[in-house]
């Protein structure tokens, strides 16, 4: 799960001081939204092509509309590609293509918890939730793993977990 | 985030007083065929609120099951239901209830017949969808499972909507609507049987203010002179009925007489007994003399 030899668009965001902890995407459950209109839209666009006749107007309506649908699902997937959640022993952090979209240091943090969906326990993701901060990552993959990982570096002495 | 502050101050600027003056004198200029003073005459009449609500009232039930769609995407479903009650109610259709049905009836015939090869894409992609769309309703917000239904029939339920509400797509249906004045047009017959089509800016024991309909020139008539006043509607506001008319009765309005075809002879409301033109000071034309040219209101003041 940990790389400790973080990806090069992560490793630019690290600073010489950064003892660099986990590395992990979103998990691919943030697709299925997206997925479920780009296979709805293709799949309604078929369905309703008869209906238009010969209204060659409407009919390039709808297939631009289910493709735009598709190119939706592109560009959840590309993003989901290039988008990483990044904990160091100083921060957690979330980055992109586009930068450092959030970030949390983790001296502000006192406590985390973890909680699991029904999807989330049936696909295997969950929140990691930072109370004092105000912070919560969605759709994060191997949420125990994760967590454990965080705790060690909020209480490093403290040798008892609850896991909610 | 700083998108969409940018976005909510384009939309403050637009609803701001200095955004509602500006629309509102573009549409009281096209009203008045870009005549300043024929503008002003009406505002000094109207007001820019009317001015503004006037604008929107053509356009609502048109683009209304429209605007519902739009709303769908954009995931905002109650919105969207008013949207389309709204559309049920005062849209004009193309088709009445019952019609409906049976094109929808129809519809579905044509959906689910076509090749084996379709029926087999069809039947793929609807077991695909099923099983993403309970993993989806499971484990996801009920927003966002809204939002993929809506969003799906939006594509399903378009070409109905586009047969039961066509939107007009010549530009003479919008120039014609903004072109057209916010008050009912009227058609005012005097006592000399001559009829004109006009809007009724203003009135009172004395004159009536009117916006001629053809040439947009305002007129006074004193109210001897008008025999009668009768509600017409001109064609661009002619209205089909909604699928679910609250009102059963048909209104009875009839159409704005035609103006003169080019050549033919003038107009001959602005040169009838007791009629000032516009910026014309109490002018009163005599019966009996020949039809003067209207032209456009001139600059001055009122009357």
């Amino acid at each position: 799960m940990s790389t400790y030899f973080p990806h090069a668009s992560v490793a630019r965001y690290l600073s010489s001081q950064e003892r660099h902890v986990v590395t992990v995407r979103m998990h691919p459950s943030v697709l299925i939204p997206p997925l479920i209109l780009g296979i709805g839209g293709v799949f309604a666009a078929i369905a309703v092509t008869p209906v238009a006749g010969d209204d060659a107007a409407l009919e390039l309506v709808i297939w631009l509309f289910a493709a735009l649908l598709v190119a939706q699902l592109g560009r959840a997937a590309l993003r989901w590609m290039t988008e990483y959640i990044v904990i160091t022993q100083l921060r957690v952090f979330r980055c992109s293509g586009a930068g450092i979209t959030s970030s949390s240091p983790l001296k502000q943090v006192d406590d985390v918890r973890v909680t699991r969906s029904v999807a989330g326990r049936l696909l295997g993701y969950g929140t990691l939730v930072f109370d004092s901060a105000h912070v919560a990552i969605d759709n994060v993959p191997y949420p125990y793993q994760v967590y454990l990982e965080i705790y060690d570096l909020i209480h490093p002495e403290a040798p008892e977990l609850s896991l909610v | 985030m700083l998108r969409r502050i940018q976005r909510l101050s384009t939309l403050a600027l637009i609803l701001s007083p200095v955004g509602v003056l500006l629309l509102a004198a573009t549409r009281v200029l096209i009203v008045a065929d870009y005549n300043v003073t024929t503008a002003l005459a009406i505002l000094s009449s109207s007001g820019y609120i009317n001015t503004l609500v006037g604008s929107v009232i053509p356009l609502v039930p048109i683009l209304m099951p429209y605007v519902g769609l739009a709303l769908l995407y954009l995931n905002r479903v109650p919105a969207a239901l008013l949207a389309f009650a709204a559309a049920l109610l005062i849209s004009p259709a193309t088709l009445s209830g019952a019609s409906a049905l049976s094109l929808v009836k129809h519809d579905w015939g044509l959906m689910t017949g076509g090749s084996g090869l379709r029926q087999a894409v069809l039947i793929i992609l609807a077991i695909a969808l099923s099983g993403l769309l309970l993993i989806e309703i499971a484990g996801f917000q009920v927003a966002t499972v809204i939002r993929t239904i809506g969003t799906v029939g939006i594509i399903a339920s378009l070409p109905l909507i586009v047969r039961l509400y066509p939107v007009p797509v010549s530009n003479s249906f919008y120039t014609n609507v903004l072109s057209q004045p916010w008050l009912p047009a009227e058609t005012i017959t005097l006592t000399t049987h001559q009829a004109v089509t006009g809007y009724v800016l203003e009135s009172d024991q004395d004159w009536f203010e009117v916006l001629l309909a053809q040439d947009r020139t305002v007129v006074h008539y004193h109210t001897s002179d008008v025999a009668s006043r009768a509600l017409c509607q001109t064609a661009s506001t002619e209205s089909k009925r909604p699928l679910v008319p609250l009102v059963p009765a048909v209104s009875q309005i009839p159409a704005c007489p035609q103006p003169p075809s080019p050549g033919g002879a003038p107009v001959p409301a602005v040169s009838g007994p007791g009629t000032r033109i516009f910026g014309v000071p109490a002018v009163r034309i005599p019966p009996g003399l020949p039809p003067k040219e209207s032209g456009q209101a001139s600059a001055g003041g009122g009357r």
